[in-house]
């Protein structure tokens, strides 16, 4: 009777091992029965994985391997019960407080400055002399005709102009800006609204981070000429930005950051809101932000660019006169992580543009070594198009040369550091500077290159352009590497 | 395909326990054990199952040779060229490019071979097929004449991917006959749910908050050392994890294999850590390597020489780069001065203290593991040694500490040795004549629990918001 029930007792585990085996095969194969078709999740506000058909090629390309995980996860009965469990269980003895560690407290919602006002408070950048322009080249230069000698003409002396010396410009002392301490900007420091779902998911910036970020601004700054400036902007992701239309926020994109920054770093250092400028054009219905893809539209990045340039006394021609050829549909990163029918239903429209002067790319793999690239790589992975432009975020450091004069004669040189917004802005700075450096400190190798300070005072950069997507901003990720690689 | 997987914990596993189970001609199982192992492997990666069919046809013909040459030399020769190919497949894939970019970087030459894509386990499957054939030639392990069994034994899932590396000699007998039993089953299914729980609730989550925590660079002294600390317990839970569950799935299936870790982190000196961490690399390397170079019984210079190629081999085994070089000497190193210097000193300091000096050891060790950077290497060290050259603490670490005190606290008390203490609770009782009736009960309460959190937190984590309005 004894070694009756001991055997009973025994059984127990494999009844449970049995049992739960079980489970799991009736949870997967109800979840295979379930019918075809789109599921939307109201929480998430993204139409669930699908039930992936199978095919040879998806098996052999692994894609099926990994669409059957995406959907036997995003359909397993009682998921949002067992996420809100899992959410829970993980606060279960946290001594951290929201207030003592949030970005953005929950009162902060109702609270949030009007634009207006903020820019009335702390004037985001101060106006400083501008540069004798460079002259601007048209869109499509018409070949002028050279003018035919006159055989019988003699030049006499006095037909001859007496040159006259050109002045040299002798600039104009920046204006010093207000002294300023972190205590002038009250509450948090943020650039976008806080999505409607989440609080956690919206970017903000602590301001011990702003304030370190700061200092390596000035660092940069403190390696340009007397009148070169560095100028940066923080990227709102697009679909943060495109929120604002659907909730029809009448404020628009809020940025505090960038007034923040103006205020804590040197003179030439210059910050940008991407937030203000493009707010109102967002408003107004304009093509700034891509839809399928977390990137601006190169239309967005030119408007942007634009201001960061005449900051520095450069104007940029007309957006439309720059050589461009479009891609449609284009289908970018947003839609690759979500498959949202909705988007593919209504693509983007990739505009590509080219400088509207001859250029030369040249992607340097060690400070001798380079590569020529095209500006526009046709090859570039067509899983993210967005990438044409320069063959994508890679490479130590690339080079885009004006190839109409010599070089000899170049006089302006300016650094794009950047993530992956900055790619399209490269036509832009290509046109406006005889020389225009691209580079992204996530790729860049210290051991081979050296130090970048070195490489800008070799490279005579005059100007440095700094501009960052908001989440690599918040993250310090990108900075940190610039730091390091500094 | 990975164990922790939704579609291994709830299609794969279901579906091949219960056919191997229901199956009792011995023949069919293997069949439907090779096939399941062949559809593992090839899931989501198939082109690689070429490199390893490859490596087993030809230790599979090498090992025949060896048995049935009649000289001495022509058995050598055999066993030289199945290991050498073996061997050569390996170098490609995984050192290759490491080895060509240092040689063409000391050159000055601008050339960079781009790193082939890695097919999954084989620095497992090599090290197993290698063992087929030593053991053959040495005459400790019997032929396999089926090459579709010696095919089985190398792609058998529960150890392919991560280990532990399981000898022939120690499968032998069990892939031509082996019993599945009830009770087997139910140890293996509560083994594999300690594995399960170890890998997505602790490390996977320690993973989580390592993210937060600044680079090397930006690192206070406090995130220095957290840092540190969330990445040795993620790297032992990971693991530990997946070789638990490996010997448990082994145990649904009638396989034993060999324990892989041992708790660890509770050693008192460097070579007891190494006797319980990756035991069954540990037992490659000293069967298959340091003994035939001669062990302890040469002259110490040789002793020194052969503990540097071992080590450098254990390190460099982990993967292709100058980090992991350094890592393995570097407890090359320890064990020889413990070995030549410490070893009556420490005999005679307190355990604790023993147990100290051995975490912080260990705890250096997994910085050089971690970081394949020297200067990230150096950053990191001076963060947790040098406080007066950086900032005491910063906000990240010490929030990652306040929001997670109850991981901290079941990382540490999973990393003692839990399980044995309470099987020996259990023996004890036992042994004073008491009933342990309702320890079927709680081990089979502990397994469910742990799947279903484990299976809570895997679906969790496709939890993706998408915040978008324009349409």
């Amino acid at each position: 009777m004894a070694k009756k029930r001991k055997k009973k007792r025994n059984m127990v585990p494999v009844a449970v091992a049995c049992l739960v085996l079980l489970l799991l095969l009736a949870a997967a194969v109800y979840e295979l029965l379930l019918p075809a078709g789109p599921v939307f999740s109201e929480r998430e506000n993204r139409i669930l994985s699908e039930k992936p058909a199978f095919s040879w090629k998806a098996f052999f390309d692994g894609s099926f391997a990994d669409d059957l995980e995406r959907y036997l996860a995003d359909r397993f009965p009682g998921r949002m019960g067992f996420i809100d469990f899992t959410r829970e269980l993980r606060q279960v003895g946290s001594l951290a407080t929201w207030e003592e560690y949030s970005l953005v407290a929950e009162s902060d919602v109702a609270d949030m400055q009007d634009p207006g006002e903020v820019e009335e408070a702390q004037p985001m950048v101060t106006p400083r002399p501008t540069r004798t322009p460079a002259p601007t080249p048209t869109a499509t230069p018409e070949p002028t005709p050279a003018p035919t000698p006159d055989p019988q003409a003699t030049l006499t002396p006095t037909d001859t102009p007496e040159p006259t010396p050109t002045p040299v410009p002798t600039p104009t002392p920046r204006p010093t800006k207000p002294p300023a301490s972190a205590n002038d900007f009250p509450g948090e420091l943020r650039v976008d609204l806080l999505d409607g779902t989440s609080k956690r998911r919206s970017y903000a910036f602590m301001r011990y981070k702003v304030q370190r970020q700061c200092s390596l601004f000035d660092a940069y700054a403190s390696l340009l000429p007397e009148d070169g400036i560095f100028a940066i902007t923080i990227v709102p992701n697009a679909y943060r930005a495109n929120r604002l239309l659907a909730l029809d926020d009448p404020k628009g994109m809020v940025s505090e950051v960038e007034p923040f920054i103006h205020a804590m770093t040197a003179n030439n250092v210059a910050a940008f809101s991407t937030a203000d400028i493009l707010s109102a054009p967002m408003l107004a219905g304009e093509y700034v932000y891509f839809r399928s893809d977390m990137h601006w539209t190169p239309y967005g990045a030119y408007l942007v660019v634009s201001e960061m340039l005449a900051e520095a006394g450069e104007t940029l021609p007309p957006y439309d006169a720059f050589p461009k050829t479009q891609e449609h549909p284009f289908l970018g990163t947003l839609y690759r992580d979500s498959l949202n029918k909705q988007m593919e239903a209504n693509p983007d429209t990739l505009d590509i543009l080219t400088p509207i002067r001859p250029t030369v790319v040249r992607r340097y793999t060690t400070p001798q070594k380079y590569d020529e690239v095209p500006f526009i790589d046709d090859n570039a992975s067509p899983r993210d198009r967005y990438t044409v432009y320069l063959g994508g975020p890679k490479g130590n450091w690339t080079v885009v040369e004006r190839t109409d004069i010599p070089e000899e004669s170049f006089e302006k040189t300016c650094l794009v550091i950047s993530d992956s917004y900055g790619l399209c802005t490269m036509p832009f700075f290509a046109q406006a500077y005889d020389r225009a450096i691209l580079y992204d400190a996530r790729y860049y190798e210290r051991y081979v290159m050296g130090a970048v300070s070195g490489l800008i005072e070799s490279w005579g950069v005059q100007d440095i352009y700094m501009i960052l997507g908001d989440a690599h901003f918040s993250e310090e990720t990108f900075c940190r590497l610039c730091n390091a690689e500094f | 395909m990975v164990f922790s997987s939704l579609t291994f914990l709830c299609l794969f596993l279901p579906l091949v326990v219960g056919l191997h189970s229901l199956v009792k001609n011995g023949t069919a199982r293997n069949a439907i054990l090779l096939a399941a192992s062949l559809l593992f492997y090839a899931w989501g990666e198939p082109v690689w199952i070429v490199a390893m069919l490859f490596a087993t046809a030809v230790n599979y013909v090498c090992a025949r040779i060896i048995v049935g040459a009649k000289t001495e030399g022509g058995r050598k020769l055999a066993l030289a060229v199945g290991i050498l190919i073996s061997l050569a497949a390996l170098l490609y894939f995984k050192y290759a490019a490491f080895l060509v970019n240092n040689f063409c970087g000391l050159m000055g030459l601008s050339y960079r071979m781009t790193q082939p894509k890695l097919p999954i386990g084989i620095s497992f499957y090599t090290f197993q097929i290698i063992t087929y054939t030593v053991d053959v030639y040495r005459g400790k392990a019997p032929l396999q004449k089926n090459p579709l069994w010696l095919l089985l034994y190398v792609s058998l899932f529960p150890q392919l991917i991560a280990g532990p590396i399981v000898r022939y000699i120690d499968v032998a007998s069990a892939i031509e006959d082996r019993k599945v039993t009830v009770k087997g089953m139910g140890e293996g299914f509560f083994r594999f749910s300690l594995g399960l729980g170890k890998k997505v609730l602790l490390a996977n989550l320690c993973g989580e908050v390592l993210e937060s925590l600044p680079i090397p660079a930006q690192m206070s002294c406090l995130s220095g050392w957290v840092a540190t600390i969330l990445f040795t317990l993620q790297i032992y839970f990971d693991f530990a994890g997946y070789s638990d569950m490996a010997i448990g799935l082994g145990r649904m299936l009638g396989f034993r294999f060999l324990e892989n870790f041992d708790a660890p982190l509770v050693s008192k000196s460097v070579s007891e850590f190494w006797r319980r961490w990756h035991m069954s690399l540990g037992t490659f390397f000293r069967e298959y390597v340091y003994i035939p170079l001669g062990g302890n019984r040469v002259s110490k210079g040789r002793w020194v020489l052969n503990m540097a190629v071992v080590w450098g081999l254990t390190g460099i085994w982990h993967g292709a780069n100058w980090n992991y070089l350094i890592w393995g000497l570097y407890y090359g190193m320890l064990l020889v001065l413990e070995k030549m210097l410490l070893e009556k000193p420490l005999a005679r300091a307190p355990g604790f203290l023993r147990h100290v000096l051995v975490l912080l050891v260990t705890l250096v060790g997994f910085v050089f593991f971690r970081n394949e950077s020297f200067a990230d290497i150096g950053l990191q060290l001076r963060a947790m040694f040098a406080p007066w050259r950086v900032p005491l603490s910063d906000p990240y670490a010490v929030y990652a500490v306040k929001n997670n005190p109850l991981l901290l606290i079941a990382c540490v008390l999973c990393s003692l040795p839990l399980r044995k203490t309470v099987e020996a609770w259990f023996k004890r009782r036992r042994e004073a004549g008491r009933r342990n009736a309702f320890r079927p009960y709680v081990k089979a309460l502990v397994a469910l629990a742990i799947t279903a959190l484990s299976v809570m937190f895997l679906v969790g984590q496709s939890f993706n918001p998408f915040l978008y309005f324009r349409f």
